[in-house]
């Protein structure tokens, strides 16, 4: 009917009204006034095809799987023994264990590299202070079997530098020290979470302004008392979400614990490994997708406060 | 310098037990100061006084110092030799949380992670005065600088304006000795930063407080300040009032850094005379004893130039601008030279672009100098 009546009405008025119907609507047009086909709206989102590929194969699939499956018996049935078993006994030891190493690693890091961060950032030496990213930027990015070989290699019971302090009459393994226990793990992972920790803070110590303290020390602050009411409270947030990325970091590690520890120490990802490849029991791998989603639950938990905290550093750091 | 410590710990106890000292302000001194970058002197045997109550602008291009005069006032800058004294007092060696100084900075010294009430009450917390008082104090402050309505935002929901105004309120809220302000307008565009210069002058006027003020814009310096002081190389060049700076400069420098002048080739004549643009005018009284016959360059403010439609003058328009009341006129001269005058625009409609011209000019030199090829 509409294109009947329309047949005898001039063009502008005529496209005017068709605007409102469809094909020749303006919102469907270019800017330039050319219309625009649905291939070339298409187009417009080929770019990110790869990513949302990338996405859903190695994120979103694996997800849903884990979670289903976490609820699921051999079977296919729904069940909540999975969720159930692994809330107690081992599985509930390894969440503290894994939780433990995470914690005292990355604040160890988080903390150590602050500092390095700082010292950095108020140095005048260009140099060393290029060094110290490039190589930051190195360790950052070492770990597994690399990573965890090479501390064997050098503090492991014969390692170099266990000989060579032993030789100084100070062998750490007389002391308690192991690089294959909890401590000896917060050690290594520090190695790659120390560096991370200065890349990630480094642009928020830099955004400090010199201001900031000049004008509090006029006022009457001391050095400590900058630092304590503008220097900490600002670079806070930063701090505070960092410390997330490297909790998270700490928390997903696997490689480096499994060839450093041979599994003797129950951190998740070492016990979801184990049920994976039914190691100890057969057809518990839903109780291992059980444990893939308290892993889940906790790195959502520590990336939504991270988002959060990010939000806040960004809006005081404009 | 421990007595004098005390002395001041013993001032800064008067205030808090409420017994405020004059606030006519203190005398400032900065005697044969020295400090140097490198090879670079940034001030050179510097000294200047500043009398209680007074606002001076230190002036001068980018480099010669000014900042480091104000920052090595302030204690920021540690100098190579000289002595800083505030109110009488050597302060050379203390530091700048305990010299009771207020400052304003260029920009962005607000602390972010603070509302702009808890930013003016920020040296009263340091002094442990109890949060009503401080927040009182810090509202009538920021009544003083017209943003109590803002006293809850953050700096960045503030205009720049806004927070040079919050800043300087902070600066205020110590009841200083002394206010530094360093170039605090020059990030602000025109209107706000003419507005806020009243603002600050105002302010300053009324508590009667010593202020040194840093900036490289003349006109802010001529239109605040008690005294200028011009500055190059890190030296003082010449500080005066506003207007002997401006129409009696010491030398060719101040001549030509403080407003606009044109230097034009001459001869001195007789009877203390100067020949220059065909014409002869009186040589400047502190500059009369140039020897009759000597080449010299004459510094003439646009003002001192009168310009004429001439079909046979020597002179050829190449730039105008209409300022309202007056036109700037740039006239080339034979001998790559160039001219700036001021015509009333009623009388300009003849002086265009492309036109003969003659210049005359009138009145005395502002300054008389050596010729430039000699200064080379």
């Amino acid at each position: 009917m509409a294109v009947t009546r329309l047949a005898g009405v001039p063009s502008p008025a005529r496209s005017r009204i068709g605007a409102d119907r469809g094909p020749a609507a303006p919102g469907r047009r270019s800017r330039g006034g050319r219309p625009r086909s649905r291939v070339a709206r298409l187009l417009r989102f080929a770019g990110i095809v790869p990513f949302v590929a990338y996405f859903a194969v190695f994120l979103v699939v694996p997800s849903v799987s884990v979670v289903s499956s976490a609820f699921e018996t051999v079977g296919g049935n729904f069940t909540w023994a999975n969720i159930t078993a692994a809330l107690q006994g081992t599985y509930l030891v390894s969440f503290e264990k894994s939780l433990e190493l995470s914690a005292i690693s990355a604040g160890l890091s988080a903390v150590l590299g602050t500092v390095v961060a700082i010292a950095l950032a108020s140095t005048a030496n260009v140099a060393a202070r290029r060094v110290v990213t490039s190589a930051s930027a190195v360790f950052a990015n070492t770990g597994g079997l690399p990573l965890a070989f090479a501390f064997i290699a050098s503090l492991g019971n014969f390692g170099i530098v266990t000989k060579v302090l032993s030789a100084m009459g100070w062998n750490p393994y007389d002391h308690g020290f192991s690089i294959y226990t909890l401590t000896g793990l917060v050690v290594v992972y520090c190695y790659f979470l120390l560096p991370l920790m200065v890349l990630v803070m480094l642009p928020a110590v830099d955004g400090l302004r010199r201001e900031w303290f000049e004008a509090a020390s006029l006022l009457g602050a001391r050095r400590r008392d900058a630092w304590r009411h503008v220097g900490i409270p600002v670079l806070a947030p930063a701090f505070l979400a960092a410390l997330m990325v490297l909790f998270t970091d700490a928390f997903a590690a696997y490689a480096t614990a499994a060839a450093l520890t041979n599994g003797s120490i129950p951190i998740v990802p070492i016990q979801i490994g184990s049920l994976i490849e039914g190691n100890v029991l057969a057809g518990q791998q839903n109780v291992g997708d059980a444990l893939g989603l308290g892993m889940i639950v906790v790195v959502a938990v520590a990336a939504t406060l991270y988002a959060r905290l990010q939000h806040r550093a960004a809006r005081w750091q404009r | 310098m421990g007595s004098e410590t005390g002395t001041l710990e013993h001032e800064a106890a008067q205030r808090a037990n409420g017994r405020h000292l004059d606030r006519s302000g203190v005398r400032v001194e900065l005697v044969e100061c020295e400090r140097r970058f490198g090879d670079v002197a940034a001030l050179d045997r510097f000294s200047l006084t500043i009398e209680p109550g007074e606002l001076v602008a230190l002036l001068g291009p980018s480099g010669c110092g000014k900042t480091t005069a104000l920052r090595a006032l302030a204690g920021l800058e540690q100098t190579d030799a000289g002595v800083v004294r505030i109110g009488g007092l050597d302060v050379t060696g203390l530091p700048p949380n305990r010299r009771e100084l207020g400052m304003v900075f260029q920009a962005y010294s607000l602390f972010p992670n603070m509302t702009a009430l808890d930013n003016v009450g920020f040296g009263l917390r340091l002094r442990k005065r109890d949060a009503p008082t401080r927040r009182r104090r810090a509202r009538e402050l920021l009544d003083l600088v017209g943003l109590a309505a803002q006293a809850g935002r953050f700096p960045h929901e503030l205009s720049g304006g806004q927070q040079q105004r919050v800043a300087l309120a902070r600066a205020l809220a110590v009841e200083p000795r002394v206010l530094l302000l360093d170039e605090p307008l020059s990030a602000l565009d025109a209107k706000v930063r003419a507005q806020l210069r009243d603002e600050i002058r105002r302010i300053q006027l009324e508590m009667g407080i010593t202020t040194l003020f840093v900036t490289h814009d003349q006109e802010e310096a001529l239109s605040m300040a008690d005294r200028v002081g011009v500055m190059a190389s890190g030296r003082l060049q010449q500080l005066g009032p506003p207007d002997e700076v401006y129409e009696r400069p010491v030398n060719a420098f101040v001549a030509e850094f403080v407003g606009s002048v044109s230097r034009v080739p001459a001869t001195v004549g007789a009877g203390s005379t100067v020949e220059v643009l065909g014409g002869r005018i009186p040589l400047p009284d502190s500059q009369a004893a140039f020897a009759p016959g000597r080449r010299v360059d004459v510094l003439l403010r646009p003002e001192s130039l009168a310009v004429r439609a001439d079909p046979r003058g020597l002179g050829l328009v190449v730039r105008r601008s209409f300022l309202g009341p007056v036109m700037h006129v740039v006239v080339a001269l034979p001998g790559k030279i160039e001219v700036l005058a001021t015509l009333p625009s009623s009388s300009a409609s003849e002086v265009v672009v492309g036109s003969a011209v003659s210049v005359e000019a009138t009145g005395t030199p502002l300054f008389v100098t050596e010729p430039r090829e000699l200064d080379a």
